[in-house]
């Protein structure tokens, strides 16, 4: 199982390198960044003195090169923005969205489970349409176009929410939260509402559930103790490709909500074209994205003991 | 005793299940579905609405009459001000006629959704094929590209491309593509490692075939369906990218109506209550996703209930 654990982490170790390459390598076509360290009235020679002594005057690769060997010690360069190190200006504003997606995955979990089993045990019920009905909703309406409706509704009109910021304070940080991660985890909730009805419906088909009933168990006990517990995997497995819609999510989320989380750093930083900060920032996204996929699957082995990880 | 020339003729014909052509089965199957023929009915009234936007439309899109600024939809009063006729749905703070705007939108949120399929799925299902059919290194060098591209979120890629390749519509198709051959790419690769080993392609191999022929002519029309209907709901899934990325400003250029657009161009006006602005180009979208999804489903139902997708 060590085994396994460490070639998953060099292989992610990989795949974050490979990310961070191709993003440099997009990046790099956008234009020359000498422009934004010069001054007005630079002569042509005076920007080229310039731009020979920050670097960019070197081949792509030399460059990538120099940047990745900093990055490995952590150094992402200095945002042109902020004047400040990218690492320190991306991890002020981390906690911020990683506690959004946290909570949007909560609250998506805590609808979806609920909405997917009354929908799986009262088949084709009204429950079941209406739960189906709105997961189906769920899945077409785009989160921005949500967040607005939301802010409108609940704090425009009813003044129930504010409307921007984060707030100070727990209470008041969830506050502020909830409406944005309504907002950012609905498209989960819905999919995995749909995901957790059908296999639910296939689990609870099998021969050991007929065995249970006719063991003369509860339903109750039936439905949750063994159906759920294994209708749930597949919600697990898809988990970590749920956060990765999360975590892309926020992008739009944030703005709407002018939450300071990464994704509205990274928005202004691609605005401000702060070259170092947009790679800083999808790195550090990427790093996370991967480091989850990686727990998922490794929960996964665990809760599936048909799963051997050679 | 007369020759028996059909099933029909049978003693027992009443007894037998009753052959039904292709497209009696494709109707029932449809009917049956209500929601997929919705699905489908709406998909073509927005079909036409994009190809026949010129002579649909009441009033420029872009150039906007300030005298008619802020007006409600036609059936409404807001602070004082009625709606016209000619304005259905409103306009907003230049003047510009929503409905004319809805419209023209419909134009590039289906190009983008149809052909952005397209790119992503010719990519998709070539890589697929070739990693699949010639497997080993070249299958472990592509799916390991696969993985460093699923470890940058999709939208983030797509923001990324577009900075490089220019905010037009042609760019926002290629990079939308980019971001979705993945999908293609792993369902395509397991159909052929599954079909691989099959007496078929053994056969065609000993009478000459080359891998190309073998490939396209063989392996390929097994994964049709499955490529289909991943298709159908990459259209929705890429509807839904461009509407997040014009809402950010960064798909063509805003003076192209786009409903993304739309709704950014709203976002200063939910104070002051005009909410037309946002919900219909909003409910535009929706709609457009819901019917792609159901009809999604329906196919994936129909070609078959079995399929792993």
């Amino acid at each position: 199982m060590t085994k396994y654990i460490i070639g998953r982490l060099l292989q992610s170790v990989i795949v974050v390198l490979g990310a961070m390459i191709v993003v440099f390598f997009v990046l790099f076509h956008t234009g020359d960044p000498t422009l934004l360290f010069a001054s007005q009235n630079m002569t042509v020679q005076q920007l080229a003195e310039l731009r020979h002594s920050l670097g960019f005057d070197l081949p792509w690769y030399q460059q990538m090169f120099r940047y990745l060997a900093h990055s490995i010690h952590g150094d992402f360069g200095v945002s042109l923005q902020y004047h400040q190190s990218v690492a320190r200006v991306v991890f002020e504003r981390l906690p911020a969205t990683l506690e959004l997606s946290l909570l949007a995955y909560a609250l998506a979990l805590l609808v979806a489970i609920p909405i997917g089993v009354i929908a799986a045990v009262r088949r084709n019920s009204f429950w079941d349409q209406a739960g189906m009905g709105f997961a189906v909703l769920g899945q077409s309406i785009p989160s921005f176009f949500l967040g607005f409706l939301l802010l409108w509704i609940f704090s425009g009109k009813l003044g129930w929410f504010p409307v921007t910021g984060r707030g100070s304070g727990l209470l008041d940080q969830l506050h502020h939260m909830l409406l944005p991660a309504i907002a950012l985890g609905l498209l989960s909730m819905a999919r995995n509402a749909r995901l957790l009805r059908s296999n639910l419906l296939e689990v609870l088909g099998q021969d050991y559930i007929r065995t249970a009933r006719a063991k003369g168990l509860k339903e109750r006990i039936i439905v949750f103790k063994h159906g759920v517990r294994n209708a749930i995997l597949p919600v697990v497995t898809v988990a970590g490709l749920d956060f990765g819609v999360l975590l892309s999510g926020s992008v739009v989320t944030e703005t709407v909500f002018a939450y300071p989380g990464v994704g509205l750093l990274l928005i202004k930083a691609i605005e401000q074209k702060d070259f170092p900060l947009v790679v800083g920032a999808v790195t550090v996204l990427a790093v996370i994205f991967v480091l989850l996929n990686l727990l998922v699957d490794l929960l996964y082995g665990y809760l599936d003991p048909r799963i051997h990880y050679a | 005793m007369a020759a028996i020339t059909s099933t029909t003729e049978l003693p027992f014909a009443d007894a037998l299940p009753k052959r039904r052509s292709a497209a009696a089965r494709l109707l029932r199957s449809l009917l049956r579905r209500r929601l997929a023929a919705f699905g489908i009915i709406v998909l073509l009234i927005i079909i036409v609405a994009a190809i026949f936007a010129h002579p649909l439309a009441l009033h420029s899109p872009s150039q906007g009459n300030v005298l008619k600024s802020k007006l409600p939809p036609a059936w409404m009063s807001f602070r004082g001000q009625h709606g016209e006729r000619s304005y259905p749905l409103g306009t907003d703070e230049n003047g510009r006629d929503i409905y004319t705007r809805l419209i023209y939108g419909a134009r590039v949120s289906l190009t983008v959704g149809i052909l952005s399929v397209l790119v992503g799925g010719a990519i998709g299902v070539t890589i697929g094929l070739i990693a699949g059919y010639y497997g080993r290194i070249v299958d472990a060098v592509l799916m390991r590209l696969a993985d460093i591209q699923l470890a940058i979120p999709s939208l983030l890629l797509a923001i990324a491309l577009l900075a490089v390749l220019g905010h037009n519509l042609r760019s926002v198709i290629v990079a939308i593509g980019i971001t979705a051959w993945v999908t293609y790419a792993r369902v395509v690769r397991s159909q052929v490692l599954s079909v691989r080993e099959k007496e078929f392609v053994e056969a065609a191999r000993a009478m000459g075939a080359g891998d190309l022929r073998i490939m396209v002519r063989h392996i390929l029309p097994n994964t049709w369906a499955s490529i289909i209907v991943i298709a159908s709901f990459g259209v929705a899934s890429a509807i839904l990218i461009e509407a997040a990325l014009s809402f950010l400003g960064l798909s063509v250029p805003p003076t192209t109506p786009t409903w993304g657009n739309m709704v950014a161009n709203a976002q200063d006006q939910i104070i002051t209550g005009r909410w037309w602005l946002y919900v219909f180009p909003g409910l535009a979208i929706m709609l457009t996703v819901l019917a792609v999804n159901s009809f999604g489903d329906w196919l994936r139902d129909y070609l078959d209930p079995r399929l792993q997708v």
